[in-house]
């Protein structure tokens, strides 16, 4: 034992190179603490930028040999690039309504396929000649926090976001055009006379492919806190809350909710009917009664709901994640 | 003792102590590095603000009760303080919009060939990094008229006003 | 001592040691230019004024189709005391957008180039010309067309 030397050896050798496998281990683990947060997401940060960018302020551009210009919605052979802005000059590179996103560019964009849409997105990174795509998740959000559904589609592109990775997430507030309204002050609508009951009538021509939307303002109430919308009627007969219309009303205080009586002269009143009460090539009454309101005009002929209709634009949030 | 014994771990203190250097060394410079993930957060508040007041901006009348022209001409010009905010209805629409973010907005006017500035809405006061976007209203003696505001515009002239937002993350 | 420095069998481990470290240096510069060129990407992003610009025309323009509509309405006795009021108008914008731009230390000037307004007030068009300068960017429409419709 005592003539054997070779031990102690072994224990200074242990000891030096434990030390240094201890040190190196604490190394690796500091290691992907130190730059994962810092390049795992941070090399996507322009790429989101750019995409929300575009798509939220840019009205997109398609060319072929002879013509180009921004309604790529119309030829979607020949896209160069996608954007959702509203643009009414597509002759012209640049749109005077950024940040207000076009029905049509929304409703074309959930048509095209995955590949042509990471495409023109430029959702994509060139590694040694090879196309990475990436993962990317774009929705349209209503204030509430609800995917906004259009005409029965939902708003959504691309896919699920995973959990387990890290994702670059970038939004943007726009104003989205979901739809038509038309909006009356209360002066303008008709009854019929001798102005014997408080109704007003809509000529509405048929067929609608949207939803039907009345907006009334201005109210001319006759007994404050006693006026009310009570129901509504197509072609004489009674239409049902819910699966037929929906009612809101706005207050000076308050936003849109479920209407609920009284109506008061500076509260705002949004009907909306289901597109599927005029399927035909005639024209529909609509028929609303009230109560306690002041009606000066009387019909026929009543007033329209195609003269004052417009697009309808709702606050929303354009939501994009970007993952690799 | 054995004299021979020492050298492994000398060598060994020496490697760890090197490395542990190394990583010392690019914890401290790595401080550089940080700031980056902050400024990505910045443009995306710099970027939530100027979509927020740009929104009320053009917003029609079906999208947003009163559109930011109508909510500036609304004001009646009192001043801001800490306890008071002098304008509800633009208050309650940012809010709305801005939720989670903290902010306040003053107003920037020429005046008898001076500029003005007076506060239309504190909420506290701002931090480092916050952001500062701004956007141009201007109003006619009409527009005043119609939203009830205290403005002082001749009918034969007009007034460009300047909302700034200041906008941070606490 | 003379031993110690003999005996050669250990340095493996220093050597690997800064073998190490040296690599451990070069991810951390590798990784700090990517983390750089991000930086200086989103850093852009804060320093291109593209509201600023976006906004500078979209007012002008509307607040042209303004001062035009207030201009007929406070005098439309002739094309020339409209154009004159329209003038005196957008003077007013002019110098008090460049007012507030100039406490940004930003340059920001409207003239007006011609204008062709028409007595009956159908079709108004006017010509302006823009420019922008904020010390690093510099923008320019010249001319800007703006119509009028009534």
């Amino acid at each position: 034992m005592i003539l054997n030397g070779e031990g102690q050896i072994s224990i200074d050798f242990l000891l030096g190179i434990s030390l240094f496998l201890l040190t190196f281990g604490f190394v690796i683990q500091f290691i992907p603490g130190l730059f994962i947060s810092v390049s795992g997401e941070g090399s996507l940060n322009s790429v989101a930028y750019r995409t929300a960018n575009i798509l939220a302020e840019d009205p997109g551009w398609w060319e072929n040999n002879t013509q180009n210009g921004t309604d790529w919605e119309m030829h979607t052979e020949n896209i160069s690039r996608i954007g959702l802005a509203m643009d009414k000059t597509p002759g012209t590179r640049q749109t005077r309504t950024p940040k207000m996103l076009d029905k049509t560019k929304i409703q074309q964009a959930l048509k095209l396929n995955e590949s042509i849409l990471t495409k023109k997105l430029g959702l994509y990174d060139r590694i040694s000649g090879t196309q990475v795509d990436y993962g990317y998740n774009i929705s349209l959000l209503e204030q509430s926090g609800n995917i906004i559904v259009m005409n029965g589609s939902v708003v959504s592109f691309g896919e699920e976001p995973p959990i387990s990775q890290g994702i670059t997430k970038i939004t943007r507030q726009v104003l989205v055009e979901t739809g038509n309204i038309s909006s009356f002050g209360f002066d303008e609508l008709t009854n019929e006379p001798p102005l014997a009951e408080d109704k007003a009538l809509f000529n509405i021509s048929g067929p609608q492919s949207e939803d039907v939307v009345i907006q009334i303002i201005d109210f001319n109430v006759t007994v404050p806190g006693a006026a009310s919308f009570n129901n509504a009627k197509l072609d004489g007969s009674d239409l049902t809350t819910d699966s037929d219309y929906i009612a809101y009303k706005r207050t000076n205080v308050t936003d849109f909710f479920i209407y609920s009586d009284p109506l008061n002269n500076t509260d705002t009143l949004r009907l909306i009917f289901n597109h599927t009460l005029f399927p035909l090539k005639t024209t529909y009454q609509l028929e609303l009664k009230f109560t306690q309101m002041d009606f000066t005009r009387t019909g026929p002929p009543y007033i329209e709901y195609a003269a004052r209709v417009e697009p309808l634009y709702e606050p929303a949030s354009l939501v994009l994640k970007v993952w690799k | 003792m054995n004299e021979q014994a020492q050298i492994h771990t000398i060598e060994g203190f020496f490697a760890a102590g090197l490395m542990v250097l190394t990583v010392t060394l690019i914890t401290r410079s790595s401080v550089i590095i940080t700031p980056q993930s902050e400024i990505a957060m910045d443009v995306q508040l710099k970027q939530l603000a100027d979509d927020t007041l740009g929104m009320l901006d053009k917003a029609p009348g079906t999208a947003i009760q009163f559109n930011l022209t109508e909510l500036v001409a609304g004001w009646n010009m009192t001043e801001a303080t800490p306890q008071s905010n002098s304008l509800h209805a633009l208050d309650t629409e940012m809010d709305r919009q801005l939720n989670g973010v903290m902010y306040n907005i003053d107003f920037a006017y020429a005046e008898n060939g001076t500029l003005t500035v007076k506060h239309a809405i504190i909420h506290g006061a701002p931090v480092g990094n916050s952001v500062v976007t701004t956007r141009l209203v201007t109003l006619y003696n009409s527009t005043v008229m119609q939203a009830g505001g205290a403005w002082n515009v001749s009918s034969s002239d007009l007034k460009v006003v300047e909302v700034r937002l200041v906008a941070w993350r606490v | 001592m003379a031993s110690v420095i003999d005996d050669t069998g250990g340095q493996w481990i220093a050597l690997s040691g800064l073998a190490i470290s040296l690599s451990l240096v070069l991810v951390a510069v590798l990784i700090n230019q990517a983390a750089v060129t991000d930086y200086y990407s989103s850093y852009a992003a804060l320093e291109f004024p593209k509201e600023q610009i976006r906004e500078i025309t979209t007012q002008t323009q509307e607040s042209a189709k303004g001062a035009a509509q207030l201009a007929w309405e406070l005098n439309n006795a002739s094309n020339e005391t409209v154009l004159s009021n329209f003038t005196a108008l957008l003077g007013s914008y002019n110098a008090q957008t460049s007012m507030i731009y100039a406490v940004h230390g930003e340059t920001l000037n409207i003239t007006l180039v011609k204008s062709a307004f028409n007595s009956t007030h159908d079709i108004d068009i006017i010509w302006l010309n823009i420019s922008y300068n904020d010390g690093t960017t510099r923008y320019a429409s010249e001319p800007e067309i703006i119509e009028v419709k009534q």
